[in-house]
C-alpha cells in the first residue's frame, strides 16, 4: 500500500506539481524521499546554473546589437616613430 | 517546459542576430558548446539545429559583412589541409565505416574553426567570441561547482546537466577546458568593455575560478589535477611577486588538501603509482601499439583506428597495505602481476590519437597548427607588451591568456584523447583572428610620412 502511495507522489511530482497531498507524504520510503529531494536539487542547481549564464549571454547579445564598433572601428592610432625597415630607410 | 524556454530564447537570439549578422556566429559557438539541443527533450533535437545555425552564420558574412578586412592565415590553409587529409584516411582508411561515425561531427568543427577567424575583423568581435565560450562553458562549470561543494562528486558520477560523454559533458575534457579558460577569465574581468569591469564583475569572475577548479575535483580526473599545476607554474611567470605568488599558491593547495574528499585523493595518488593502475598501463600498452602501428602504416589508419588493438600487459599488484584490496574483473592466481588482456581501446592522448589515425602527416599537421599557435601569441606578446598606444593595452593580456591556454591544452592532451575536440579549435580560431587582426591594424598604423603619401609631382613641384 505505502509502496502504492510512494509511486503515486513520483508520478505525481514528475507529471503534474511538486506539491503533493499530505497523506503520500506522511507514508514515504525515507529512501525514495531523500532520492526524490537529492534529484530536484540537483535539478534546481541545474536550472540555476542555465539561468544565470543565458540571462548574461542575452544581455551581452543586447549591448553587441547597440556597438558600432561591433562592425566599424575607426582608423587605428598611427606610429609616433617608424619602426622596423622603416628605420634604416629614412 | 525547459524545451519551450530553450526554444524561446533561441528564437529571441536569431531575431536579435538579424540585426547584426555576427551574431549568428556566436549562437552557432553557443551550440557546438552547450548543445541545448541535447538539453531538450522534444523540438531542438529533432531538427538539424547546428546545421541551421551554421548556414545563417555564414550566409550573414557572404551577404551582409565586410569582406575587405577579412584575412586568411597559414594557420588555416593547414586546417584545410588538415581538413582534406583526414577525409582522404577516413574514406582509404582500415575502418571506413567507423571512421565515418568520428568524421561526421570532425569536419564541422575543422570547417567552423578555418571560417570563424575571417569573421574576427574588430576588437569588439574578438572579445565577444571570447565571451561567448568562457560564459557558454561556465555552464557546466557552475553547475559541477555547486554540485561539486554540496556533495564532493565522484569519477564518473558528477552529472553536469545531462548524463552524457560527449563533448565538453565528459569529465577529464571540461575538467582540462575549465583550467584552461581561467586566464581568459581573468583577461575579461580586466579588459572587457561588454561587461566593464567593476565589482559584479570582480566577483562573478572569482566566483567563476572557484567553480573551474572545483571541476577536476568533482569529476575527478586526473587531467585536471596536472592542468592546475600547469596553470600555477604558468602563472609564475607573469606575477609581479614570484615568490609570495608561490609561497601563496602552495599554502592555498596545503590548506585544501584537508577539504578535499578521500575519493579525490585516492584517485589522485594513483598517478603515482600507475604500474597497478589498470588505466594508466592501458594507456601504455595502447601507445606503445600505436607506435608500431604508425610503423607499419606511417599514413594513418583513418578515424576510430584504436578499435583494431588487441592489448597484453602486465599489472603490478597495489603495494599499499592499508588500501582495501582492488577489485578486478578477472582472477588473481597468484601476488605476481597480473596479465590483463585488453581490446579496442582508446589512444588517451591527442598526440596518439594523431599518430594512429591520421599518421605522420596528420601528426606533424596538428602539430603546427598548435604549437604554431603559441609560438604566434608569444610574438604577440613581445610585439605588444611595451606598447605605449591606449588602444593595444588589451592585445599582450589577451595573446598571454590564449597562450596559455593553450599550452595547458596541450599538456592535458597529452593523457586524453581531443585532438578534434571544437571548443579547442574554437580557441585556435579565436587566436588566428587576434594574429590576422593585430597584423592589419600595424599595418594600418604603420608610420607614414606626409611627403610618402603625397604624389610624387607634387613632391618635385615643392622642392623645386
Amino acid at each position: 500500500m505505502c509502496k502504492i502511495r510512494v509511486m503515486a507522489q513520483t508520478v505525481a511530482r514528475k507529471g503534474l506539481t511538486s506539491r503533493q497531498p499530505k497523506a503520500c507524504i506522511a507514508c514515504t520510503d525515507t529512501h525514495e524521499s531523500d532520492a526524490l529531494v537529492e534529484a530536484a536539487k540537483l535539478h534546481m542547481i541545474d536550472n540555476f546554473s542555465i539561468a544565470l549564464t543565458h540571462g548574461l549571454l542575452l544581455i551581452a547579445v543586447w549591448r553587441l546589437i547597440h556597438r558600432p564598433d561591433l562592425d566599424h572601428e575607426d582608423p587605428p592610432e598611427p606610429d609616433a616613430e617608424p619602426e622596423g625597415f622603416q628605420v634604416k630607410r629614412n | 517546459m525547459r524545451d519551450l524556454v530553450f526554444v524561446a530564447y533561441l528564437l529571441a537570439l536569431l531575431f536579435l542576430a538579424f540585426k547584426r549578422p555576427f551574431i549568428f556566429t556566436l549562437v552557432y559557438a553557443y551550440i557546438d558548446i552547450v548543445a541545448p539541443q541535447r538539453l531538450s527533450y522534444f523540438l531542438l533535437n529533432s531538427i538539424p539545429l547546428s546545421l541551421i545555425v551554421f548556414g545563417m552564420a555564414f550566409l550573414g558574412y557572404v551577404v551582409a559583412d565586410d569582406k575587405k578586412d577579412s584575412r586568411f592565415s597559414v594557420r588555416q590553409g593547414a586546417m584545410v589541409l588538415l581538413l582534406l587529409y583526414c577525409g582522404y584516411t577516413t574514406f582509404t582508411g582500415a575502418l571506413p565505416e567507423d571512421a565515418m561515425e568520428k568524421w561526421d561531427w570532425v569536419w564541422k568543427a575543422l570547417v567552423f574553426a578555418i571560417f570563424l577567424p575571417l569573421t574576427l575583423r574588430t576588437k569588439l568581435r574578438i572579445e565577444a567570441l571570447t565571451l561567448f565560450m568562457v560564459l557558454c562553458a561556465a555552464t557546466l562549470i557552475i553547475t559541477g561547482g555547486i554540485k561539486t561543494l554540496g556533495s564532493g562528486g565522484g569519477y564518473g558520477a558528477l552529472v553536469l546537466l545531462i548524463d552524457d560523454n560527449a563533448g565538453l559533458y565528459e569529465g577529464s575534457i571540461i575538467s582540462m577546458v575549465a583550467i584552461a579558460i581561467i586566464p581568459l577569465m581573468l583577461w575579461l574581468s580586466k579588459h572587457g568593455t561588454i561587461f566593464p569591469p567593476d565589482w559584479r564583475v570582480k566577483y562573478f569572475t572569482l566566483a567563476l575560478i572557484f567553480a573551474a577548479l572545483l571541476i577536476p575535483i568533482g569529476t575527478q580526473a586526473r587531467t585536471g589535477l596536472v592542468c592546475i599545476a600547469v596553470l600555477a607554474v604558468l602563472q609564475l611567470r607573469f606575477v609581479k611577486y614570484r615568490f609570495l605568488y608561490a609561497g601563496m599558491a602552495v599554502t592555498l593547495g596545503l590548506m585544501a588538501i584537508p577539504f578535499l574528499p578521500q575519493s579525490f585523493s585516492d584517485r589522485m595518488g594513483t598517478i603515482q603509482n600507475y604500474q597497478a593502475d589498470e588505466s594508466a598501463s592501458t594507456r601504455i600498452a595502447v601507445w606503445e601499439w600505436t607506435i608500431e602501428y604508425a610503423n607499419a602504416n606511417p599514413m594513418g589508419g583513418g578515424f576510430n583506428v584504436y578499435r583494431l588493438n588487441k592489448l597484453r600487459y602486465e599489472l603490478a599488484p597495489d603495494k599499499k597495505g592499508d588500501q582495501p584490496e582492488q577489485e578486478y574483473d578477472y582472477e588473481l592466481e597468484d601476488d605476481g602481476p597480473i596479465e590483463v588482456i585488453d581490446e579496442a581501446r582508446a589512444f588517451h592522448s591527442s598526440y596518439f590519437e594523431m599518430l594512429g589515425e591520421q599518421g605522420y602527416p596528420g601528426l606533424a599537421l596538428w602539430l603546427f597548427i598548435h604549437i604554431g599557435g603559441i609560438w604566434r601569441m608569444e610574438v604577440l606578446r613581445r610585439r605588444y607588451r611595451k606598447t605605449t598606444k591606449e588602444g593595444e593595452m588589451w592585445v599582450a593580456p589577451l595573446a598571454i591568456a590564449l597562450e596559455n591556454a593553450h599550452i595547458i591544452y596541450m599538456v592535458g592532451s597529452l593523457f586524453v584523447g581531443v585532438a578534434f575536440q571544437p571548443f579547442v579549435y574554437m580557441l585556435v580560431a579565436l587566436q588566428i583572428g587576434l594574429d590576422t587582426y593585430m597584423s592589419r591594424r600595424a599595418q594600418e598604423a604603420k608610420w607614414n610620412p606626409i611627403a610618402g603619401r603625397l604624389p610624387s609631382s607634387t613632391w618635385s613641384q615643392a622642392t623645386s
